[in-house]
């Protein structure tokens, strides 16, 4: 079942455009990934989803219900991180997680179990009671996570939610991003390619305000690069393994799911040519480097 | 369901006002003006028919009347409510929503499951809970004045002064949350709403005193001063045309400065939460 959907989003500011034509759905119980480089058009699109944004044309909707004609319905069922969170500062981290819970219809008791339960999962129970206007970034990140968890939302929208944490805190929340796979719909972005590469099931580039790869097309896995010690004669036929092509030294294949190193470079041995170098791509990572190159 | 949110959001928002530096320095202020007030009562307060002797020819009433001398203590204690709840509604109301922008509590306010008409009316009625209180602690100092000056008092004109500028502060704030709804910037809102009532207020009255010669009533500077003329009907403001007189201010002026006064609120209002509802944030 699809718990978002984007259908033709197009925004544009001033003469900026945004967002082009973005559509893509994101099912249940899944964690996707948005990757871009600074401008590219993910903190639009993720403001967009969660009402802070109006798009130009086009659809947004969550669990069928729209976002722009329906925003209070529709966020009932999200909990948000978007950019980097503020917060009124003369009220504590206690007192704003209250409001939050309490907006989202829990009683006075069920909101003193919430905040204790969220803020054991994001870790910020110890500093709750102080005033948010002497919190630190990472603190802020916390708390702002924790909103986001605060009645426990089926789908959780997370703009770069590590901005600002410590590698310790940028682990334990990629834990717990991975611990909540099961019982939540995920969508995130960021601009670092190992967080989505660990956490995802799904990565989706986006470079100028479009979607220029969506993983959940590409059956391939990852590319391997064989330098060949002398001419490229005699290749035999490596279609089996995946769509190949040559350089002048280079075969680059794009391997199918399953396909094994081994395999490849025993048949190429075979066929009598002198492996130099195999090299190992993550087909994100090169997808990403040719979007973020061609961008530049 | 919306009521309940309202409450919920009106708590939160008045807690962020009641501890804020804003509220602090209005209290600080009001406690200044109270204090001055006060010595100048005790100082002053046997000039008072002197004073009023000055206006005779325009007054219907007498000069030695009792109650025309306590509603002149009062008068001149209340003429400050035509600037208390404007400074009141500018440090409470100008940065009201344009502070979301700037300050991006938005990005996690917004997408919360409540609507903006709701977190529009929560903060508003906190902003107006803390003016009030502020003006409030005015009329306390004003009647313990009174009581400390004539060892009694007359309430009626009393509650009324003090219902009426809450009404004035409802329609000042209604005009600041306007203001503070098109801008992204805490500043340009504070300027805005002081230029807007300080000297474009003043610019028209002038120039329509001087022009047409009479008062336009229908500005909210001029409407607010009913505020202190339920005690005196006379306007110190408008210096073309008759100043008044110094009998109380009839029903019907109450009605009409009244009305002028919600009219501002209702248009104001309005528009604030459709372009607040409307609000996008970059």
């Amino acid at each position: 079942m699809s718990r978002i959907s984007f259908e033709s989003i197009s925004k544009t500011f001033s003469d900026v455009k945004a967002l082009t034509g973005v559509t893509f759905e994101v099912n249940e119980g899944s964690i996707t990934g948005i990757l871009g480089p600074n401008g590219s058009g993910k903190s639009t699109l993720m403001k967009i989803l969660t009402g802070l944004l109006r798009p130009d044309s086009g659809f947004v909707r969550i669990n069928d219900i729209s976002v722009i004609t329906n925003p209070k319905e529709a966020m009932k069922h999200v909990g948000s991180l978007i950019e980097q969170p503020e917060f009124y500062t003369y009220l504590s981290g206690y007192e704003t997680l209250e409001f939050a819970c309490r907006i989202r219809g829990l009683s006075k008791q069920e909101t003193k179990k919430e905040i204790g339960r969220v803020s054991q999962l994001t870790g910020c129970t110890e500093y709750l009671q102080r005033r948010t206007g002497g919190y630190s970034r990472g603190m802020k990140q916390r708390l702002g996570l924790s909103i986001a968890l605060a009645g426990d939302p089926e789908i959780l929208v997370l703009d770069e939610p590590t901005f600002g944490l410590d590698p310790k805190g940028m682990r334990e929340l990629g834990d717990l991003i991975l611990e909540m796979r099961s019982s939540k719909t995920i969508l995130f972005s960021t601009h670092i390619l190992t967080e989505a590469r660990e956490l995802c099931d799904r990565i989706i580039i986006m470079e100028s305000g479009r979607v220029k790869y969506d993983s959940k097309d590409d059956p391939s896995v990852s590319i391997i690069r064989i330098k060949v010690d002398g001419r490229l004669n005699n290749i035999p036929d490596l279609s089996s393994f995946g769509s190949y092509s040559l350089t002048e030294d280079s075969i680059l294949i794009n391997k199918r799911k399953g396909v094994r190193n081994a395999e490849i470079i025993s048949l190429l041995v075979s066929n009598g040519m002198q492996i130099d170098k195999v090299e190992d791509y993550d087909t994100f990572s090169a997808k990403y480097l040719s979007v973020v190159e061609k961008g530049s | 369901m919306a009521s309940g949110s309202i409450s919920i959001v009106y708590a939160h928002y008045l807690k962020n006002y009641y501890r804020s530096r804003s509220f602090y320095l209005m209290l600080f202020l009001d406690f200044l003006i109270i204090g001055l007030f006060t010595y100048f009562s005790f100082k002053y307060s046997g000039s008072l028919p002197s004073f009023l002797s000055r206006f005779q020819a325009g007054s219907k009433s007498s000069i030695s009347s009792t109650p025309l001398i306590r509603s002149a203590f009062n008068y001149i204690w209340s003429i400050i409510l035509e600037y208390l709840p404007v400074f009141a509604a500018v440090f409470f109301g100008s940065p009201a929503l344009s502070s979301e922008i700037e300050n991006k509590t938005a990005f996690n306010v917004f997408p919360l499951p409540v609507s903006r008409f709701v977190l529009h009316l929560g903060k508003f009625s906190a902003a107006l809970t803390v003016t009030a209180v502020i003006l409030g602690i005015f009329y306390l100092g004003q009647f313990f004045n009174y009581l400390a000056v004539y060892n009694s008092v007359e309430t009626a004109s009393f509650y009324l002064s003090y219902l009426l500028s809450i009404v004035f502060a409802f329609s000042i704030l209604s005009i600041t949350f306007l203001v503070s709804s098109i801008f992204n910037k805490n500043l340009y809102a504070y300027i805005t709403v002081l230029l807007l009532y300080f000297l474009i207020f003043n610019a028209i009255n002038i120039l329509v005193e001087l022009l047409y010669n009479y008062t336009p009533t229908y500005l909210l500077s001029n409407a607010a001063t009913i505020v202190f003329r339920v005690y005196i009907n006379f306007n110190p403001f408008a210096f073309l045309v008759s100043a008044g007189n110094i009998a109380p201010a009839s029903n019907s002026t109450i009605i009409f400065d009244t009305s002028i006064m919600l009219l501002y609120s209702l248009v104001s209002l309005t528009l604030s939460l459709i372009l607040f509802d409307r609000r996008e944030v970059k």
